[in-house]
């Protein structure tokens, strides 16, 4: 199924690739913040990642609840190995436009 | 833990757009948010905070509800249309089976239709399957192969190699992983129960390596056996059955062989057939100097394939090596090359072309049980053709019609399909239970398996959407049912137009397939007849046959050898119920054949190829009943001492002595100081001559057909027993009555001269006869049957048709004979019409025959596959069949009473 990634959705999905294993709504938000300069919203990375996992970009699950009175689970997500081959094509991609523009001297 | 957020509108309406089953776990996310970023800011900075996520996040939050909601409905639909589907399919299948069960009569006949027509095809499957399909039961079995020597280029003939030949392919080809020799032979087994003879088989070093198959029993010849002092063998399952009666004590027990001591190692699985029918193996070593022997063939050869090597890649080695032998030594002739053939195909040799040409015949044969049960459906749809109407009129659309009627049709084929497999079951262990001996390959156990059974459901499930779906079309059509909502109008009822269009064109389709299977068995029929009534030259009557062999041991000298056959035919010329006595070393239709080098004196220089040559008893032409043309027989004066001397048939008088009279010409079997060769069909043995004597034809037989009925009379020479001791004579007893009970007589003579000797083959001359034609009687047997099954089908079909039709047109006939039609004009017009296709059939069928009775060629003798008489009687017979099955019908019409009638409508 043909799809296309809006630019906060591929942004998540880069922070997904960078924080591996245990990203949450929250560090991925933080990565976004720290690495694209953008200070997205709460509600837009998690319909962000809402989107990848329903495009088995990345897989979502429950962590155990935490060790502290009325503490909850919590959602934690993962790139899938779709995700990693979507974002190796889109290097690739990427690069060959890049190809044969010079860097402007300044 | 989390520091709870003020409570504010843009987190209420927030969390609100949030679906329903993430809304929580939202929440949470934006109060730990909340908490890192706002909590210990001001109240404005919350305030602000909080608004700046309500506007940024209320898109992508609403995205996502709609997400979530499109996800949902589409869940839903998806279970909500399964559960229906398997409701209304299970509807379906429930009121097809009421369906079916109303009509009892009609339902049985469409599943026997159809379970023939299964049935038959997974019989025949099932022996594909096993024969040619199924891995045969060796380890990697692909990689094992025959080789074959091949002459005159052809590669159909599979030819047994010489040593020498052997030596070479081994040392030089790169293709294999191993190879192994094998040599036919058979041997007298005594010292466990009476004496038999058995087939043996000796086999080089790497054999049981390259088939990689263990014993069951004991242990498999190892290299150390060929040399060991105590010479071993490793028999069949089946002689471990026969003869020791499957006991496991057999290793290590001790049995003779020709009178030589071998102890039993080692008892192979039930399924280990290689080489075919063997009994024993022995260990066989090829000395230096056998492996210099060129002149004569006698090797079988077995290779396994290294594996990253093709067939193509392992025979185009062998071509390589082949040419170069040919340039090496030029006198070896042209054509003679090897062939590299894979032991699948190579055991499915005999049957393979046979067995296809049968498939296709029951492939034949369930299309007109295909065609038979659709036109079963549309008699069946044209009397439901109200239910039909009132159910598209409740809204059943098309689609729901055409499923509901290939549903039933499907149900019928499935339940046939499975009659069809106990049937097949049951057809196939009859199949190989009556199947004659070489036919199919020894110890491939032939059944109906999963696999097979499998397909035949796939088929059945096919069968039924193929003759499902013509009717169900034509029925469900919106035109149709809208015509049929109401009383018929048309003068000519409700089956004119595309219904009967449709049936007509099955009944045509049915005719010509069945014409095809008809007249296929009728030619192989004619053909049989011819070849069965071909004479074999003598008279066949009354003769028991026998093969007696003397062991080496004890009858190596000449005279060992000449004292044993006079001691039998003395007895034998006393026997009770015996009136004469011959033998010979070749006797027709024994399966045994000896051929010689020879040259006619005064015609040294022209050259011939050979010919037939057999040793006889003096009474042999005599209890044969074999004319003697002219000249003389043997007498008691051609002894040793006496003119050599030999008697010829007039084959060989024609071909070689043409021209001359043949009486006291004379002719040698001897090169000059050299040994003549007889060669036997399985082995070779050489006899050496003391000298090459010039012998004299005292006189001339007629011929006799030797292996085969359809087999042309070959040259042969004939000389006296007495003058050429030979230890090996198939007998000849002519007796008063029925030749087979005088077998236990013959057996007690012989064994009250030698207790040691096995007799072999008793059987009457007319058995063994038999035996020649029984794979074509077998083959013809299996045509016809399907053959016939296929005439049947079609004259119940032509028959069904005809009389559906005329009841559907009833009222214009009613009309017709209301305006004064003559009763027998209305006659002749329902059998015209319903004629008219049947010719159709005729036509297509005939055409076909004339097209694909060229794959009968090589089956048929005596006639050609355009045989006239064949074709004609089929065409004729299925005429009167048509016409029978139209007349009943029309007779009907005829008689039938307009008023009636036209009231009834």
């Amino acid at each position: 199924m043909p799809f296309r990634l809006n630019h906060l959705e591929f942004l998540t999905l880069l922070a997904l690739a960078r924080l591996g294993d245990d990203a949450n709504a929250a560090s991925v938000r933080a990565d976004i913040a720290s690495t694209g300069g953008r200070r997205a919203s709460v509600a837009g990375v998690y319909a962000a990642l809402d989107r990848l996992v329903h495009l088995r970009l990345a897989r979502g699950w429950l962590s155990d609840p935490r060790p502290e009175p009325g503490g909850r689970a919590r959602r934690h997500y993962r790139l899938t190995a779709t995700g990693h081959a979507w974002l190796e094509r889109e290097r690739a991609r990427t690069a060959a436009l890049w190809r044969g523009i010079p860097t402007a001297d300044r | 833990m989390t520091p709870r957020p003020r409570r504010s509108i843009g987190r209420t309406l927030l969390v609100g757009l949030a679906p329903a089953h993430l809304r929580s776990d939202f929440a949470r996310e934006l109060d730990v948010a909340f908490a890192e970023e706002a909590a210990h800011r001001g109240w404005w900075f919350q305030r602000w905070w909080n608004a700046q996520q309500a506007v940024k996040g209320a898109g992508p939050m609403l995205r996502l509800r709609l997400r979530a909601r499109r996800v949902a409905l589409s869940t839903r639909r998806r279970a909500i249309h399964g559960s229906t589907m398997v409701r209304s399919v299970a509807q379906d299948l429930e009121f097809g089976l009421r369906t079916l069960r109303a009509r009892p009569g009609f339902t049985v006949v469409m599943i026997a239709t159809l379970a023939l027509g299964i049935g038959a095809n997974t019989a025949i499957f099932s022996v594909v399957h096993s024969v040619l399909i199924r891995d045969l039961p060796y380890p990697d079995p692909a990689r094992l192969v025959r080789l074959y020597e091949t002459f005159g280029g052809r590669r159909h003939v599979r030819g047994v190699a010489n040593p020498f030949n052997y030596d070479v392919w081994e040392k030089q080809t790169r293709s294999f992983a191993g190879l192994a020799a094998m040599r036919a032979g058979s041997a007298t087994l005594t010292g466990a129960g009476d004496p038999e003879r058995v087939r043996v088989h000796g086999v080089t070093a790497s054999f049981f390596d390259i088939m990689g198959r263990d014993a069951t029993l004991g242990r498999v010849l190892t290299a150390a056996d060929a040399g060991a002092t105590r010479p071993v063998i490793v028999i069949s399952h089946a002689l471990w059955h026969r003869r020791f009666g499957a006991d496991p004590g057999v290793i290590g027990r001790t049995v003779a062989l020709d009178g030589d001591s071998v102890a039993v190692v080692g008892v192979l699985g039930p399924s280990f057939a290689i080489p075919e029918n063997c009994d024993v193996w022995q260990p066989y070593v090829l000395t230096p100097k056998l492996r210099a022997e060129m002149g004569s063939w006698f090797l079988g050869v077995i290779a396994r394939l290294k594996p990253d090597v093709t067939i193509a890649q392992a025979q185009a080695e062998m071509d390589a090596i082949s040419a170069q032998l040919t340039a090496q030594f030029p006198a070896r002739g042209k054509g003679r090359g090897a062939w590299v053939l894979g032991l699948q195909e190579d055991l499915g040799f005999r049957v393979e072309e046979a067995l296809w040409l049968l498939q296709g015949v029951v492939g034949v044969v369930l299309l007109v049980a295909c065609a038979n049960v659709a036109n079963l459906l549309i008699a069946s749809a044209s009397g439901r053709r109200r239910e039909l109407s009132i159910r598209a009129s409740l809204g059943a659309g098309r689609g729901r019609l055409v499923r509901q009627m290939v549903t039933e049709s499907v149900l019928v084929a499935v339940i046939g399909g499975l009659a069809g497999a106990v049937l097949a079951a049951w057809g196939v262990s009859v199949l190989v239970a009556n199947a004659p001996e070489y036919t199919l390959p020894a110890n491939v156990a032939i059944g109906v398996d999963p696999i097979v059974l499998g397909l035949t459901i796939g088929v059945s499930v096919l069968t039924g959407i193929v003759a499902g779906i013509g009717p169900a079309l034509l029925f469900s059509r919106p035109g149709t049912a809208d015509m049929l909502r109401g009383t018929s109008t048309s003068v000519a009822g409700p089956g004119t137009g595309g219904q009967r269009w449709l049936r007509f064109g099955l009944v045509a389709v049915e005719v010509a397939l069945a014409i095809l299977l008809v007249a296929g068995s009728a030619l192989l029929i004619r053909s049989f007849a011819h070849l069965t009534s071909q004479p074999p030259g003598f008279s066949p009557e009354r003769l028991l046959t026998a093969t007696i062999s003397l062991p080496e041991r004890s009858y190596g000298s000449p005279a060992a050898q000449q004292q044993f056959w006079s001691a039998l035919f003395d007895r034998l010329h006393a026997l009770p119920g015996a009136t004469d006595a011959g033998a010979s070393t070749a006797l027709p239709f024994s399966n045994w054949e000896w051929q010689t080098w020879f040259e006619v004196r005064g015609r040294e220089q022209v050259k011939n190829d050979g010919t037939s040559i057999r040793t006889v008893t003096p009474g042999y032409f005599g209890t044969l009943g074999l004319p003697l043309l002219s000249g003389r027989v043997f007498s008691d004066t051609d002894v040793p001492g006496a003119e050599p001397v030999v008697i010829v048939n007039d084959a060989f008088a024609r071909e070689h002595l043409g021209g001359l009279n043949p009486v006291s010409q004379q002719i040698r079997t001897e090169r000059p100081g050299g040994g003549a060769r007889t060669t036997q069909l399985t082995g070779v043995r050489s006899e050496l001559a003391p000298s090459a004597r010039w012998m004299t034809v005292v006189g001339v037989v007629a011929d006799t057909r030797h292996t085969t009925l359809d087999a042309a009379p070959q040259p042969e020479i004939y000389r006296p027993l007495a003058q050429w001791a030979t230890p090996m004579m198939v007998l000849a007893i002519r007796t008063t009555g029925d030749p087979e009970p005088l077998g236990a007589r013959l057996r007690q003579q012989v064994h009250e001269i030698d207790p040691n000797l096995a007799v072999e083959q008793v059987r009457s001359m007319q058995t063994a006869i038999d035996r020649t034609v029984a794979r074509r009687r077998f083959e013809m047997w299996l045509f016809s049957l399907f053959g016939t099954l296929g005439g049947v089908l079609a004259a119940i079909g032509i028959y069904g048709v005809m009389s559906s039709v005329a009841g559907l047109r009833r009222r214009e006939m009613g009309i017709r004979l209301a305006l004064g039609a003559n009763p027998a004009h209305v006659k002749a017009l329902v059998t015209r019409q319903g004629l008219r296709p049947v010719v159709a059939g005729l036509v297509i069928g005939l055409a076909a025959v004339w097209w694909l009775s060229a794959l009968l060629e090589s089956r048929l003798f005596g006639v050609t596959p355009h045989d006239p008489a064949s074709l004609v009687s089929t065409v004729i017979g299925f005429l009167v069949v048509a016409i029978v099955a139209c007349w009943a019908p029309a007779r009907r019409a005829g008689k039938a009473d307009p008023v009636t009638i036209l009231r009834s409508e």
